[in-house]
């Protein structure tokens, strides 16, 4: 893993069209800015992760879980 | 086709209900082939089954109908035309609360003609991993009115 040391106001680019900036440092977190292309998907790694755990809970769903999905939905 | 269940048995499944994800789903990123099956027919709720792992089944629905304009704000978002696509969400039923909970910043993005999906992951600061469907739903119904608010089932749809 490349690490680069950075102040506030600092980049760094990757590729071409990617500029990540630092905005501010404090208490223990980084705050960063990230300009991209509209077709660069930009997400926290923690939404990667919970996707990924909730998907596999969400394969041991049953049909009577489906059933009552649906009554409540029913009056809606 | 003749697709194994565990949940349903064999189940015979038309071409026209497999959806080819090629980076599968996440958690699920070797798995290619997804069958769309509604659970009842006028469900609002489908499963979206593995076609090779017999057990791997996610309870899915198309939130857009139960909260209009969600599908716009993926599209949006993702920065995709919506034209002749689809989205649908993972469902998360809570067994011990009895609640619908849905994977807002995960949605499914599929295209009927050309029988293709794709699991995207999206910062919608409006929705969560795990949000409570019914109560999101509720809230996108009631209309202000003279800065009450009210549940308006009338205009449903």
């Amino acid at each position: 893993m490349l690490v680069l040391s950075r102040k506030v106001e600092e980049t760094i680019f990757l590729g071409e069209d990617i500029e990540i900036v630092v905005i501010e440092v404090k208490g223990g977190r980084v705050r960063l800015g990230v300009r991209a292309p509209q077709s660069v998907r930009i997400c926290r790694g923690e939404l990667r992760a919970e996707t990924r755990a909730k998907n596999v809970r969400a394969a041991s769903s049953n049909a009577a879980d489906a059933e009552v999905a649906e009554q409540i939905f029913r009056d809606f | 086709m003749l697709v194994e269940t565990t949940r349903f048995g064999s189940v015979e499944i038309s071409g026209e209900s497999v959806y080819h994800f090629s980076s599968g789903m996440y958690g699920f990123s070797s798995v290619q082939r997804w069958a769309v099956i509604q659970h009842k027919s006028t469900s609002p709720f489908y499963w979206l089954q593995a076609v090779v792992i017999a057990d791997v089944a996610l309870l899915v629905t198309e939130p857009d109908k139960f909260l209009p304009g969600y599908a716009e704000e993926v599209f949006q978002a993702i920065g995709v035309e919506g034209t002749g696509k689809t989205v649908l969400c993972v469902i998360l039923f809570d067994r011990v609360r009895k609640m619908v909970k849905a994977n807002l910043r995960g949605p499914i993005l599929i295209e009927p003609e050309q029988k293709t999906g794709r699991q995207y992951l999206v910062e919608l600061p409006a929705y969560g991993t795990e949000s409570d469907l019914l109560a999101l739903c509720r809230k996108r119904f009631a209309a202000p009115t003279e800065g009450k608010s009210h549940v308006s089932l009338e205009s449903k749809g």
